[in-house]
């Protein structure tokens, strides 16, 4: 059975698809914000958001740097 | 999802334990009115709502209401003056298959209970008024077990927030649903009903939570570029004006997205004030015409009572006197028998006389000429002269009669008779229609009877009406001024304009200074020294603002699409359950803005539809929402109704219970609509378990029978 972010990615189809970026990154950030907002979907509690966005632009520039962007 | 079981003790009409055993699939509970089916539904609503129907729209069970415990055995506490206390309780046992929540599958158990004892004076005897009972108040009790044996109960608010976590609030009206409160229940003509279920069943709160989540990132990039900019840029006085220029800009950006978040709470506000005005009105437009109508129908009721009260005053004073004249039919009769007894008795006192011409004898001329012809033409003989015949023909020449006349007082009496000959049997034809006017004149007095009753159901009907208003709105209904309502309404019309000009407003601001930040921070990043590379911040920045355009369109999407799924899944339930039947189907259509709900014909023209045709399209609405539900979410959620059907013919409600079955993982349907045809369904594929309920007249408790169980 698909889960919940499965089915939150399909919903998007091809939309997350852009030629100018890097597939590999968008995918990472995306991956990243639907399975929080998933998790947050089910659990319905309330993580703090800007904890958060600050966990995930730290990952973000790793990757982007692993990748030589 | 699947219910196991409920026990029921001591609830409602459930003496003591009661048990009943759900399958996965389709569970059927049948028995007849009063049989305990709907104190069965109200156990459900009791455990996961703490309110019973039957107390109105959305009232909560009262603490101290002692009506839901069983008469039965506080009766039995009363007459034993018992010191123990009566324990009311409603469990279910479900199991939750395994979750991104919890790796394992998990049995649940629910638990409401309420206890109370007898209030006892100081030696020791019952209170007969309204503190007979210590009341308790109740208590929810939700307790889980994993396939590992852990076990963890919460109580009281925690377990009301597990409990919304099993059976989300904003779901929990699709699945507990009373097909004769339809209405109720649901409120269809309210477009945050759907709206609401929409939201929960749609992944939106998902991407409003990403659209959050990748702002926070934007900005934290941002800040950090700006902050590598700030040590990397070869004109440090435009540097500086540029920055400070943002930080006026995030200072006005700031301020008007409050403002934004401020109008936007007060213009629902100000919609939902205007709501409860407009509700007002429409409830004083109804209460006049209600009133009208009772004013009118009191007016045709007196008259029709006077009526009626006129027509029984004549009844009574024509019937005695028809009833008196009945009475003389024997001596009018007896009169016009003596009377033909006189006339008979005069005609042989005439006859006696020889000499008395019998009626019919000829004149003086006719016999002159039978003497000159000799002959008498009466019997056509020949009479010679001075022969016994010419002798006898001459002799009745009145000349030579002789006439003897009656007496005197005889022909008085006969001339008084021959008036009043003819009035025994004109008064006899006379009382033999009697009966037939008596029945008559019933027949108008009981028909004027019937329209009276008739007026008099109409009248309570628009009374009870009336009383049902002030029931639900209050006295004050009888007190609201319509003009003070529209003033008001105008004030609020006006208040809500200004927002929703303000509201624009505020967006195209919110935009320009988003758009100004971000020339910005490009004319920022112009300034950084040539020999530096740009930063991967900035780099990174492309993407969030990708997304961020990405998600907005996401979130619109998914609001259409839903809605067009949710019509098409209720449409489709509704074909599918009509198809045999014939049945031409209202369509469902929900507005793409607000959410409201209307139906309409083939053609699109609105159409409300009524009876049964009504009923099925709001079901189908709600089958359609839980299905999608259970499909978006990765979650299946029993159905448990209480006569769904009521509305339907026989061969509408099996193939509405197939499409049921079909619908959902687990379904309960509790129904008298099914009664007659157990039989047959206990044999039928769509149908795992069929469990009847009876009642103990002699007890005057409710009893389930073993419930009839087939492994599918």
């Amino acid at each position: 059975m698909e889960t919940i972010a499965e089915k939150i990615k399909k919903s998007f189809d091809k939309s997350l698809i852009n030629k100018d970026l890097n597939q590999e990154l968008m995918d990472f950030l995306s991956n990243k914000l639907i399975n929080e907002a998933a998790d947050r979907l089910q659990e319905g509690y309330d993580k703090q958001p800007e904890k958060i966005a600050k966990d995930f632009a730290a990952n973000l520039i790793t990757k982007a740097n692993e990748l030589k962007l | 999802m699947i219910i196991k079981n409920i026990s029921l003790t001591n609830f409602k009409s459930y003496y003591h334990r009661n048990d009943f055993e759900f399958k996965k699939g389709l569970n059927i509970i049948s028995g007849h009115e009063g049989s305990g089916k709907s104190n069965l539904f109200d156990g459900f609503m009791w455990l996961l709502f703490n309110k019973i129907n039957g107390l109105g729209k959305n009232q909560r069970l009262d603490e101290s209401n002692v009506s839901i415990v069983n008469d039965k055995i506080k009766n039995e506490f009363f007459i034993d003056n018992s010191s123990d206390k009566i324990n009311c309780e409603v469990e279910i046992e479900l199991t939750m298959p395994p979750s991104s929540s919890f790796a394992y599958s998990r049995e649940f158990k629910v638990t409401r209970r309420k206890e109370i004892s007898l209030n006892k004076d100081s030696n020791g005897k019952n209170f007969f008024d309204n503190t007979v009972w210590n009341n308790y108040g109740s208590e929810l009790i939700v307790e889980w077990t994993d396939e590992k044996f852990n076990t963890k109960p919460f109580y009281d608010h925690n377990a009301e927030e597990e409990l919304n976590k099993i059976f989300p609030e904003k779901i929990r009206k699709y699945i507990w649903f009373q097909g004769e409160q339809l209405n109720d229940l649901l409120d269809f003509d309210n477009k945050y009903t759907l709206g609401k279920a929409i939201e929960h069943i749609s992944y939106l709160h998902a991407f409003e939570h990403m659209s959050n989540i990748n702002e926070g990132i934007q900005e934290l990039l941002v800040k950090k570029n700006q902050n590598l900019l700030k040590s990397h840029n070869k004109d440090k006085k435009n540097f500086d004006r540029l920055m400070s220029e943002i930080k006026i800009d995030e200072k006005t950006l700031e301020s008007n997205k409050k403002k934004l978040s401020n109008a936007i709470l007060e213009l629902k506000g100000i919609n939902e004030a205007r709501k409860k005005q407009k509700n007002q009105l429409t409830i004083l437009a109804g209460m006049p015409i209600l009133q009208k109508e009772e004013g009118k129908l009191e007016g045709q009721l007196n008259t029709l009572k006077e009526h009626v009260s006129t027509l029984n005053d004549q009844e009574r004073r024509k019937f005695v006197n028809l009833w008196m004249l009945k009475g003389t039919e024997g001596l009018f009769k007896k009169a016009d028998s003596e009377i033909e007894k006189f006339i008979t008795h005069r005609l042989s006192l005439a006859a006696e006389n020889d000499k008395q011409l019998e009626e019919g004898t000829p004149g003086d001329a006719l016999i002159n000429k039978m003497l000159e012809k000799k002959r008498c033409i009466i019997c056509d003989r020949e009479a010679p002269e001075n022969s016994d015949p010419y002798i006898s023909i001459k002799s009745h020449l009145d000349s030579n009669k002789k006439l003897k006349t009656l007496d005197p007082h005889i022909e008085l009496l006969n001339d008084r008779v021959r008036d009043i000959k003819s009035f025994p049997p004109r008064i006899s034809n006379r009382i033999a229609n009697i009966d037939k006017s008596i029945l008559d004149f019933q027949e108008n007095i009981s028909s004027k009877t019937k329209e009276r009753n008739a007026q008099n159901i109409k009248l309570k009907n628009i009374k009870e009406k009336i009383q049902d208003l002030i029931n639900e709105k209050g006295e004050g209904i009888l007190n609201m001024n319509p003009d003070n309502i529209n003033a008001t309404l105008t004030r609020l019309d006006n208040d809500a304009g200004i927002m929703n000009r303000r509201i624009p407003a505020l967006k195209i601001d919110i935009s320009e200074l988003e758009n100004s930040i971000k020339q910005r921070n490009e004319s920022l990043n112009k300034l950084k020294d040539p020999g530096v590379k740009d930063f991967v911040e900035h780099k990174l920045t492309l993407y969030t603002t990708f997304l961020k355009t990405v998600i907005k369109e996401q979130t619109i999407k998914q609001r259409i699409d839903l809605i067009e799924k949710i019509e098409n899944t209720a449409n489709a339930i509704q074909s599918n359950i009509a198809e045999i039947n014939n049945v031409v189907i209202v369509k469902v259509k929900i507005d793409r803005d607000d959410y409201s709900l209307s139906f309409v014909d083939s053609n699109g023209n609105p159409n409300p539809g009524h009876g049964a045709q009504n009923t099925l399209a709001k079901m189908s609405i709600i089958n359609a929402i839980v299905k999608i539900s259970s499909e978006m979410q990765n979650r299946a959620y029993p159905f448990i109704a209480d006569a769904p059907t009521s509305d339907f013919g026989s061969q509408f409600t099996n193939r509405f219970i197939e499409s049921i079955s079909n619908t959902y993982e687990q379904s309960i349907i509790i129904t008298k609509d099914l009664v007659e045809e157990v039989t047959k369904l206990k044999k039928m594929k769509y149908v795992s378990n069929v469990i009847e309920i009876k009642k103990d007249s002699e007890n005057d408790v409710a009893l389930s029978t073993n419930s009839i169980t087939k492994i599918l």
